[in-house]
């Protein structure tokens, strides 16, 4: 009995010892000889470098290349970029100033060839092209404007002569895209797509999505069927009976409607080419197939905008963009000696990173530059499920404190001023000096950001900054808040601003006389100031018809315009209401030189004066190197590309550069972007055009100038906001609402202590 | 053979903890894991730079002590607990002796005072919004007798509204505490201090109240830990800085780790540690000696 009992003893010590082993077995690193053996099986799998006792590399990415375009696209119009039915591709172009034929240049995989078949001196030279296709039996389809600005269809061929197809059923509607396939010719307008005979005959058409303009390709033509963006995703159609047979849900959302469809060759499979990448969607599928990921390639950068994808007939891609209203042609081709993914993977957080697109931009050219390393842009707000912003800030100090936090902070809305005190922020003086010295970056912009030891701890990465625009006399009173009260009350029937919420006129002034309301060294409020600025909002307010809140009814009935909740957000711009009378200045807060297009046809029409408010501006994009990151040394050099004149010369409308190399590009640039308001109630308008060489050089001058940052405390400022509610309800005086928000700055103070 | 059985018992003795042991091994592992630890770090914290690379001695104790926020929030927090507590106390006693005194009838109005626990913080900071807001209900009402609008979340009043958004959230549970603790006190008790003349008063006084010992110390306890879950209503009803007057240990913990300032945290734990071991240690160390 004994012994049986030993017996069950020791078995259940064998079995628990076996499945310890067992279960431990799963965990650690594979040894080197099961590396080796995966190495065998697989292909694709290496190891990387020298050291065979690295973990193995899974090999193999598209990679991209520009192919340089045959034409000057200062004097030529790109009108199309399509495959012929040989498999070439082939670019149409004509002369922007001399008109002339239409030119066409064939690419054969190498160079661009101008050829000239019969069927091009066929064609009018008074038209305007906007899109092109081939038909199987290789006649050339062509939609373009007459000289009325009419849209037509038009098919021409060696052998037969320039035809226009009877459009009657057009009217006023705009061609989005055309493609021809075995059924018919498909015309695709802003809300359906016309399937016609060769004659014009619509056979049917098919419903979608609004274009809304001529750059949405995302439309394709597979063996059987035809693709179209609808509301839950891409609508494929039977091509032949006009049947809607499927909706294929969007990859990244309703936005890929600005990407590009192509049919992968023979079958119903298709890509989609949007800015997250290429992707592939096999017949029958329901998951989009990632091919190539438009992170690690310039697809994902904001300045890139996607016109149309063609497949090649070697598993290689090519994208028509056009970035800074130039084309790009990139090709992507499979490296397969290429890491599959980067070795390194440097992360950035920031509060609100889906808007900026500086860093992204940085972050693909980044990408392109270093293959090996991979940048995770984290967004704090959307990656914590839309919490609080102080419950993100929480989230993101349990991870610094854990030594866990990102390698890079876009420090806009974080503390700042605490990071750096604890020690979370690194000094980058070393780089920051050297650009500084090599004149590429702007010292009197980086020498705000110098701590009294000499150390740096955030630097902005793009600048923002306000003009007023006005009368000469008028623009001398806007120094401080006290004159501008002052201004105002003597001139009670001009008013300063425009009509608007209370709380959003206080957003704006707090904003912009900031370092009249806080030190700049300490971060606490000047005694006395905020009262000053509430006297002086309310004043302002008084003059324009401010209201703590207005009514649905507000605005003859038209949508509750004046209330909108701006948030801590400097969008002004009253030029409108200046040209129109109803206000006595304009200030506009620059965010490139864009925004000085309209604001220069009111200077010119009305002989307007302007100026640069106090030499002040927002530091925008205030990037800091964590001292507890993973990539210390690799962010230090991110930090350096994105001030550098690469990432900076681009105009993405979300700032300023502060690199004056940057500015030099910029001050050359050129655009044909044009922009017009009319006047309400009258016939004036104001019509802008891209500001003439020496205006640009007078508006990038400012930035020489410039020398008092504007740096939010947003605690600081919702107190203000918070408590100065009953000052414009009526309920408290402005003293008291003034003490009220110093009270509270106090506490908010001494907690610092 | 008498040493032969002190062995084997202490054999017995020696398995029987054995056993023990390893049944509290799982809890005493858990305990060490997500209670010890935890403490012994933020101690080792409280005597760390922010984020715990450089020992700073007692640099952040004096620091803490010497912040006047930490005294204000001290301040209010004990101020809040001294109203509140006794306050809470007295009323679910009163109802709950009320309620008893009606029997089945009482069934209505323990319902009643049990609904304010159903309901939802949010649901109460939108519902206090709509009555103390400066445009609000309660001041529409005093606009009638001629009152000026009062700011009641963000005034001198908020202290008000807050000791009152606790008294009505938790009296019905404590009520039900007492409840429970007067029905385990027997009628016969009673009837036959009745039968000896006693009044009402005497009743309640000699009989309920030392019936009840036990549910007071169990209940206050309660009362106690349910007041710090007040922080809830008090930041959403005003934010990360409200009134000065309900500016609460919380608030300035909450605030504290939006600053990163750890190190402070950590040393503002330890002492609130102390303040609430030292006088419990006390107690039970007292008790301890009643029961020798």
């Amino acid at each position: 009995m004994k012994q049986n009992h030993w017996r069950k003893r020791i078995t259940a010590c064998i079995l628990l010892a076996a499945m310890t082993v067992l279960s431990v077995s799963g965990c650690g690193n594979k040894t080197q000889d099961e590396s080796k053996t995966n190495q065998e099986t697989t292909s694709q799998t290496e190891t990387s470098g020298a050291n065979a006792n690295q973990e193995p590399v899974a090999k193999g990415r598209y990679v991209e290349h520009k192919i340089e375009l045959p034409v000057d696209e200062d004097s030529m119009w790109i009108l199309d970029i399509v495959k012929s039915p040989e498999g070439n591709f082939q670019l149409f172009a004509k002369d922007k100033n001399a008109g002339g034929p239409v030119q066409l240049y064939e690419y054969n995989g190498s160079v661009w060839t101008l050829i000239t078949p019969d069927y091009l001196s066929k064609i009018p030279q008074n038209i305007y092209i906007s899109h092109i296709a081939y038909s199987s039996d290789g006649i050339v389809y062509l939609t373009y404007r007459d000289a009325e600005y009419k849209e037509k269809l038009a098919k021409v061929s060696d052998t037969a002569d320039f035809t226009v197809i009877p459009l009657e059923e057009i009217s006023k509607d705009m061609i989005t895209n055309l493609h021809v396939s075995k059924s018919g010719i498909l015309l695709s307008l802003m809300w359906n797509t016309m399937v016609l005979e060769d004659d014009g005959t619509v056979l049917r058409r098919l419903p979608h999505k609004s274009a809304q303009s001529d750059n949405c390709f995302s439309f394709a033509v597979t063996e059987d069927s035809f693709l179209a963006p609808g509301d839950q995703g891409f609508i494929r159609y039977n091509e032949v009976t006009g049947e809607e047979k499927e909706i294929i849900p969007y990859q990244s959302g309703e936005e890929d409607i600005y990407g590009s469809l192509a049919a992968a060759g023979e079958g119903e499979d298709f890509y989609l080419c949007n800015s997250a990448g290429i992707h592939r969607m096999m017949e029958n599928g329901t998951i989009w197939e990632t091919i190539v990921d438009g992170s690690l390639t310039s697809l994902g950068m904001p300045s890139i905008n996607i016109k149309k994808m063609m497949t090649g007939s070697d598993n290689d891609y090519y994208v028509w963009c056009i970035e800074n209203e130039k084309s790009n042609l990139i090709h992507f081709t499979y490296d397969a000696d290429m890491p599959s993914v980067p070795s390194k993977t440097l992360t950035i957080y920031g509060l609100n990173l889906s808007d900026n697109k500086t860093l992204r931009q940085a972050a693909s050219l980044f990408q392109m530059a270093n293959p090996d390393v991979k940048i995770e842009i984290i967004d704090g707000h959307s990656d914590a499920g839309g919490i609080s912003v102080s419950d993100t800030i929480r989230s993101l100090n349990t991870e610094l404190v854990n030594g866990k936090g990102a390698d890079i902070l876009v420090l806009d809305g974080l503390p700042a001023r605490s990071y750096k005190e604890k020690g979370i922020l690194e000094d980058m003086q070393k780089i920051i000096g050297e650009m500084i010295e090599s004149g590429e970056l702007y010292d009197n912009v980086a020498d705000k950001f110098y701590e009294e030891d000499g150390a740096v701890y955030q630097i902005p990465t793009r600048i923002s900054f306000p003009v007023i625009i006005g009368n000469e006399e008028d623009l001398r009173h806007f120094s401080t808040l006290e004159d501008i009260a002052q201004y105002q009350n003597a001139n009670p029937d001009k008013p300063i601003t425009s009509k608007a919420r209370y709380e959003n006129i206080l957003r704006e002034y707090a904003n912009l006389y900031y370092t009249e309301l806080v030190n700049p060294e300490t971060g606490q409020l000047v005694p006395g100031k905020v009262k000053t600025l509430l006297e002086t909002v309310k004043t302002l307010g008084d003059a324009c018809g401010a209201k703590v809140i207005f009514g649905e009814s507000e605005n003859d009935g038209r949508l509750n315009a004046f209330g909108f909740d701006q948030g801590n957000r400097i969008k002004m711009s009253g030029i409108y209401d200046l040209y129109g009378g109803s206000r006595l200045i304009s200030i506009e807060m620059l965010n490139s030189i864009n925004d000085m297009m309209l604001p220069y046809s009111a200077i010119d029409k009305r002989g307007y004066s302007m100026e640069q408010l106090n030499g002040s501006y927002l530091a925008l994009g205030m990037l800091g190197v964590t001292s507890t990151g993973k990539e210390k040394e690799t962010a230090m050099e991110f930090v350096r590309f994105v001030l550098g004149s690469q990432v900076q010369s681009s105009d993405l409308r979300d700032g300023f550069p502060v690199n004056p190399e940057a500015v030099d590009q910029w001050q050359e640039k050129t655009s044909e972007y044009s922009v017009a308001i009319s006047v309400s109630g009258s016939d004036d308008y104001l019509d802008g055009y891209w500001p003439e060489p020496e205006r640009r050089q007078e508006l990038l001058g400012y930035l020489n100038t410039l020398n008092n940052p504007i740096i939010l405390d947003g605690v600081l400022m919702e107190m203000i906001i918070n408590e100065s509610k009953g000052y414009f309800e009526g309920t408290q005086t402005a003293a008291q609402a003034a003490a009220a928000v110093e009270n509270k700055a106090k506490l908010y103070e001494a907690e610092q202590q | 053979m008498r040493r032969n059985n002190n062995r084997k018992r202490n054999n017995r003795n020696r398995k029987e903890a054995g056993g023990a042991y390893a049944f509290l091994l799982p809890s005493l592992l858990g305990t060490a894991l997500f209670v010890v630890l935890p403490y012994a770090e933020l101690i080792r914290r409280s005597f760390c730079s922010s984020i715990g690379r450089e020992f700073v001695g007692l640099r952040n104790y004096i620091q803490v002590l010497n912040n006047t926020t930490f005294r204000l929030a001290v301040f209010n927090t004990c101020r809040f607990l001294i109203v509140c507590i006794p306050l809470l106390l007295l009323l679910s006693l009163f109802t709950a002796v009320m309620i008893s005194g009606l029997k089945e009838k009482g069934n209505t109005y323990k319902t009643t005072l049990l609904l304010p626990m159903a309901v939802p913080v949010a649901s109460i900071v939108l519902l206090w919004r709509v009555i103390f807001h400066s445009q609000g209900l309660l001041n529409q009402v005093t606009a009638i007798l001629g009152a000026e609008p009062v700011d009641w979340i963000n005034g001198s009043t908020a202290f008000g509204v807050l000791v009152f958004t606790y008294i009505w959230k938790n009296l019905g549970y404590d009520m039900i505490l007492w409840l429970a603790g007067l029905s385990s006190i027997s009628d016969q008790q009673y009837e036959a201090a009745r039968v000896d003349g006693a009044g009402a008063f005497s009743c309640f006084w000699y009989i309920t109240m030392p019936g009840l010992k036990k549910t007071m110390v169990l209940t206050a306890a309660l009362s106690l830990f349910n007041s710090f879950k007040v922080f809830r209503e008090a930041y959403l009803l005003a934010g990360d800085y409200p009134n000065e007057s309900i500016y609460m240990l919380q608030h300035l913990f909450n605030n504290w780790f939006l600053s990163l300032d750890i190190q402070k945290m950590s040393a503002a734990s330890v002492l609130l540690l102390l303040a609430i071991a030292v006088p419990v240690l006390i107690y039970n160390r007292m008790q301890g000696r009643n029961i020798d």
